[in-house]
């Protein structure tokens, strides 16, 4: 991530609600299937690499975009990057492809795609973001970690560089510390 | 000490370094034992002392004596002498000046300062000291000195005029500790404030304004107690003590605010918030533009919420400014002017193709119009109609929204400026925002609808001059909207509008509205096609909503009452009792506050309450009515609750001699109808029917002064007595329990009251010693739990043997669980009965009394009871853990651990349960306990994630392990792998409220030691 931004300023999605808990979710009787829904709770907050904000804020995953079969074990997720040339649209696929790694029950087979006509090198991405050994090394990929719900904003955000003061500022306070110091160093006024 | 031999110790003093002697002296000044001519006399020969050394020492001795006598011990002259002397020391050897010093400081509080020594002791401290050689502590001492006299001496100090002044920009000139400068800027705020700074306007500003913005961060576990905001708050203080500084500070703000530091930005605009009006608007017209370019800049793109907070207050700050420069130039006003400026660089964000900018825009306009009277009116006629050309311009859902959000802001604004003024541009407005409001409500979009519905119920706290017919048409839509929109939150927020209708315009509200909803109310569900059963009771939520006048609070009640005994007539099914009943004890929670709808709720709405229900208890063909329902009995005793807890003491004895008379004597007077049988509620030969109405009359037995029922106590105490004990009806026997215990609760001291103790326990052992069906131990021990609570509750001597009782029964084969289950009662809160409110006789900390008196006898009762019943302790320690107070289970919680773990273990769900739930708290309060335990705890926890049979187990478990993840990461690395492989499984469970926590604790353990 380098200084500049690939879109500075976005346009904002409001955020689904929660889901609501039926009578039927507390029953222990009743087998709830995976849905749509509840996969897409899962990537919803996952925060996007550029600005603070989740990827359903952004519009990169709607709820629509996912497709699950639960009776056969099949996952399919669209995502649409902000603009067409989005440099970081790997690394936003990639983040969606660990989350489900981690959340998901190894019976699903899960395909994360481009949605179609939304990016200009859109089979490339495609591809990489099929590749198993690419998946398995942003595994270990600590950068993507940080991409993460749940880190502090400081940490996904580095590129609100903080600056210093540019002024004529004489005198700094001290310290506690550095104040009891200076007493030892008293010259007597006569 | 004896007075000679204080000359003794002086010369011991003087030439060693023993500190312990001016307590001694200052006892002798005090008892007149030696007067002050004799001290300085005795102290004579070392103060004109060859010895500098010698000299400070007495010095030093003088004004820690100085520190010690009472302020009002010396008189002016002593006082003047004193003052003369030290001063004429600060000329001496440096080392005593800071003695001297100290000793200053001392006069400086002494009551009886003549004069004169103020101004000498400052001209002395100007002339001899330099503060900046002298040490930290020494300095502090200068500024208190300044700092006292300032208080107390003020008048005097100004006459020395500049002098004063620029002595004390000397000696403050380079001051660097957070300590003193707290104090320092605390001085120069009253400097400022109260001296002709004259010449030295800039020097005063240069030497306080070069610490601006304060950087400071304290050292850590700083025993000092200075913080960063300590320090900002007094130097914006100083910044804005003086006019003067306007010309000097605009431009150090501008220069901040150019930074790219959120914190100094945000001081900046604080600063500038606070100093606004002191500067006035002379000085900010020169700034206005710049200072108003970097506010936008802070508004459009900070993204900062503080920092657009600050930078928002500063504007309305700037605005207020300038409204009150009443000068014209070229027919406008200076504020009139600078909304122009802001309009005129803001208007072509409201245009009609990006919209981006306009929420950041309006915001822009928000604050200025919350300045004054004038820039709203000003504001408001050039942005209303504009957002309201832009909401029919921009069809998509979103765009209209946030222009809706915007409208509401700026009504939000208005609302709070109430004027003539004001009020005319609103009727300049209103019909197009009506219109504009009212379209939007009926728009598809769910968002946009809430938001026009909030937006409406500002719109109706503004003073509006509507059409006639508006109104009714409004309220029809609302009332439309409250039922049938598909949404919860826009159903919820007409309710309120309407509640808002109710305050503003009662009249539309009792022609259009109450009937409207009254009819709703008769409609049963079943009888529309198609209707919700959850919109039908839309008309309970609306009806307590608008019960917020005691006129309509009377209506609505009287009605529900009729329609409850019109209800009362069937007997069971109907689903609307409840709500009826919900809805009342709703209505009289929010209203018993105020006294008018008190006196309502307590003269007309209690008589026919307890009508009603004694009515149909004492015709025995309503014995199936739908009223007996338990349910209804609780909300309708909450109303009576709430009523008693907020009565008068005459009122509520009064109600209490009609019960009272009611319930024991059959007297009906308090009715307004006489019942067909005679009523005998306390009877055990009663009807369950009758019986169970004790529950309603209890709030007013147990909460009426107790002379009042002095000689009805017995007459009810073996009542309901016999009735706890021996009552068919399960209801009855519960509540008639806990009204006694009430009763014993605030039962006066004394032998009345040990002599019924006693025989209850003599029964109460009796049938829980007689092989009796269980049915009857049962009643007998929940009497006898309920005793020990009302007696523990108070400290009574008895509680001991009470608890006693209980706890032996703990290994009772067949009643141990119950008697387990005691203790949560006993340590329970219950809003019903025994509580603050209803003027229980409660001694503070008695949980906690409880716990300890009882845990360790808890700890070896489960060592040595048999297996069967070992369950029983632990089920007791956890409700006790359960309801202690975090700060007392952390001292006791090591020892009890391992007993946790084997609650654990045990096969009980509600022991594992409440086990889990601590353990969940405990993870985070005190996770050195829980680290030694890890190895018992994970393996333990991972079986009870696959639970078969409980889906609230599993949760709690999985929660409980991802709590885990705060304990240290060395602890936890073993386990990664396993508990990792051992969840994969869980995530696939069969209830998606136990996957969605296996997929939080699985993330979380997936992150334990990575390097981020």
């Amino acid at each position: 991530m380098t200084g500049t931004l690939d879109n500075a300023n976005p346009t904002v999605y409001e955020a689904s609600k929660e889901r609501q808990t039926t009578p039927d979710d507390e029953n222990d009787d009743i087998v709830d299937k995976f849905d749509n829904r509840e996969v897409f709770d899962l990537i919803r907050n996952i925060n996007d690499p550029e600005h603070p904000l989740t990827l359903e804020e952004l519009n990169v995953v709607e709820n629509s975009k996912v497709k699950v079969d639960d009776d056969n074990g099949y996952v399919a997720i669209e995502f649409t990057p902000t603009i067409p040339h989005c440099s970081m649209a790997t690394l936003i696929g990639l983040s969606i492809r660990v989350k489900l790694l981690r959340a998901l029950p190894t019976r699903f087979k899960v395909d994360v795609t481009i949605t179609p006509g939304s990016h200009a090198s859109e089979e490339a991405v495609n591809k990489q973001l099929a590749d198993k050994e690419r998946v398995t090394a942003a595994l270990e990929n600590s950068h993507l970690l940080e991409v993460w719900p749940g880190y502090p904003a400081e940490v996904k955000s580095p590129i609100l560089s903080t600056g210093t003061v540019k002024s004529a500022n004489v005198v700094r306070i001290e310290s506690m510390q550095k104040g009891a110091t200076r007493e030892t160093e008293e010259t007597p006024k006569r | 000490m004896a007075a000679p031999m204080w000359k003794s110790a002086l010369d011991d003093y003087v030439k060693t370094e023993i500190d312990s002697m001016a307590p001694d002296v200052v006892k002798l000044l005090t008892d007149n034992t030696i007067s002050l001519l004799e001290l300085i006399e005795g102290l004579g020969k070392y103060l004109i002392s060859e010895e500098t050394s010698e000299r400070g020492r007495v010095v030093k001795l003088l004004a820690e004596i100085l520190h010690l006598i009472p302020t009002d011990k010396l008189n002016a002259t002593e006082n003047e002498l004193l003052v003369a002397y030290l001063c004429d020391r600060l000329k001496d050897h440096h080392s005593i000046q800071p003695p001297s010093l100290h000793g200053l400081l001392a006069l400086c509080h002494s009551k009886n300062l003549p004069e004169g020594c103020p101004e000498k002791i400052c001209r002395s401290i100007f002339s001899e000291v330099q503060t900046q050689t002298l040490s930290q502590g020494d300095r502090r001492i200068a500024y208190n000195i300044f700092s006292v006299l300032l208080t107390t001496s003020l008048p005097e100090l100004q006459k020395i005029g500049s002098d004063f002044v620029l002595g004390y920009i000397q000696a403050m000139d380079a001051e660097k500790d957070p300590r003193n400068l707290v104090i320092a800027f605390h001085c120069a705020t009253t400097i400022i404030r109260n001296f002709q700074l004259g010449v030295f306007v800039e020097e005063m500003f240069e030497v306080v304004s070069c610490y601006f913005p304060v950087d400071f961060t304290p050292p850590p576990g700083d025993p000092n107690g200075v913080t960063k905001e300590d320090l900002i708050l007094g130097l914006r203080g100083c910044l804005a003590a003086s006019g003067q500084f306007g010309q000097y500070c605009c431009p150090l703000l501008l220069e901040k605010l150019s930074s790219d530091v959120t914190s100094a930005k945000v001081d900046s605009l604080r600063t500038l918030e606070a100093a606004a009006k002191v500067y006035g608007s002379k000085c900010l017209l020169e700034y206005r533009t710049s200072l108003f370019g970097c506010i936008k800049r802070e508004v459009f793109g900070s993204g900062d919420e503080e920092l657009e907070a600050a930078a928002l207050l500063a504007l309305t700050a700037m605005t207020t400014t300038f409204s009150q420069e009443t000068i014209i130039t070229d027919s406008q006003t200076c504020a009139e002017e600078f909304v122009s400026e802001i309009w005129n660089e803001c208007s072509r964000y409201l245009g009609d193709d990006d919209l981006r900018l306009m929420v950041p825009t309006c915001r822009l306009l928000c604050a200025v119009a919350a300045g004054s009277e004038v820039t709203c009116c000003k504001v408001l006629s050039l942005v209303v109609t504009r957002l309201v050309q832009i909401f029919y311009s921009h069809p998509q859902a979103s765009d209209r929204k946030a222009v809706m959000e915007s409208i509401h802001s700026f009504l939000r604004v208005t609302r709070q400026i109430r004027s003539e003024k004001v009020k005319k541009s609103i009727s300049e407005f209103q019909n197009s925002v009506y219109a504009v409001v009212m379209s939007a409500i009926s728009e598809s979009n769910v968002q946009l609808r809430v938001a026009a519905v909030q937006c409406l119920d500002t719109f109706l706290q503004l003073p509006l001059t509507l059409a006639v017919t508006d109104p009714p048409v409004m309220a029809k839509v609302l009332v439309d909207r409250a039922f049938t929109d598909e949404d919860k939150d826009v159903r919820f927020s007409c309710c309120s509008v309407l509640s808002t209708m109710a305050k503003t315009d009662a009249a539309t509200l009792k022609s259009v509205v109450l009937p409207c909803l009254l009819e709703k109310l008769r409609t049963k569900p079943m009888d529309v096609d198609g209707s919700d059963p959850e919109q039908h009771h839309m008309v309970f939520t609306a009806l307590a909503a608008i019960s917020v006048t005691t006129e309509i609070l009377s209506l609505v009640v009287k009605e529900l009452v009729s329609y409850l005994s019109c209800l009362a007539q069937m007997s069971t099914g109907e689903p609307d009792v409840q709500s009826v009943a919900s809805c009342l004890s709703v209505i009289t929670t929010s209203a018993v506050s105020r006294p008018d709808m008190l006196t309502v709720l307590y003269s007309h709405t209690l008589p026919e309450l307890f009508s009603l229900l004694v009515s149909m208890a004492t015709d025995s063909s309503h014995h199936n009515s739908c009223v007996h329902n338990e349910d209804v009995l609780q909300h309708l005793t909450t109303c009576v609750r709430q009523i008693v807890v907020h009565l008068n003491e005459k009122r509520l004895t009064e109600l209490c001699r009609c019960l009272t008379q009611l319930y024991l004597h059959n007297e009906t007077a308090y009715l307004s109808c006489t019942p067909s049988t005679p009523f005998y509620p306390l009877q055990t030969s009663s009807p369950w029917q009758q019986t169970e109405l004790i529950t309603l009359a209890s709030p007013v037995i147990c909460s009426c002064p107790v002379e009042v029922l002095e000689s009805s106590l017995s007459d009810y105490s073996q009542q309901l007595w016999s009735l706890s004990l021996q009552s068919d009806h399960k209801l009855t026997r519960r509540t008639a329990a806990k009204c006694l215990a009430g009763l014993i609760n605030r039962w006066p001291t004394g032998e009345s009251l040990l002599n019924f103790l006693q025989s209850s326990i003599d029964t109460i052992n009796s049938v829980l010693g007689s092989d009796t069906v269980e049915g009857r131990k049962r009643a007998a021990l929940n009497q006898l739990i309920w005793f020990t609570k009302a007696l523990a509750m108070r400290g009574h001597s008895k509680a001991k043997d009470f608890i006693s009782m209980l706890t032996n029964l703990l290994d009772d084969q067949s009643i141990g669980e119950l008697a387990a289950t005691g203790f949560e009662i006993i340590l329970g809160d219950f809003p019903d009965v025994l509580s603050k409110p209803l003027g229980a006789n409660i001694r503070i900390m008695y949980k906690q009394r409880i716990f300890v008196e009882n845990v360790g006898r808890l700890k070896e009762g489960f060592a040595s009871s048999p297996p069967a019943t070992k369950k029983n302790y632990l089920i007791c320690l956890s409700h006790m853990l359960k309801i202690l107070p975090k700060q007392v289970l952390l001292s006791e919680l090591p020892p009890l651990f391992p007993l946790m773990v084997h609650s654990l273990l045990c096969d009980d769900l509600d022991l594992q349960l409440s086990t889990m739930t601590i353990l969940c708290d405990l993870t985070h309060d005190a996770p050195d306990v829980i680290s030694k335990h890890v190895d018992t705890l994970v393996p333990q926890l991972l079986q009870l994630c696959t639970h078969p049979s409980s889906m609230k187990i599993r949760i709690k478990a999985l929660r409980c392990i991802s709590a885990l993840c705060v304990l240290p990461v060395h602890l936890l690395l073993p386990y990664k792998t396993r508990v990792v492989r051992s969840l994969e499984p869980v995530l696939d469970d069969r209830k998606r409220l136990v996957r969605r926590e296996a997929v939080t604790a699985r993330s979380e353990w997936c992150l334990i030691g990575d390097p981020s």
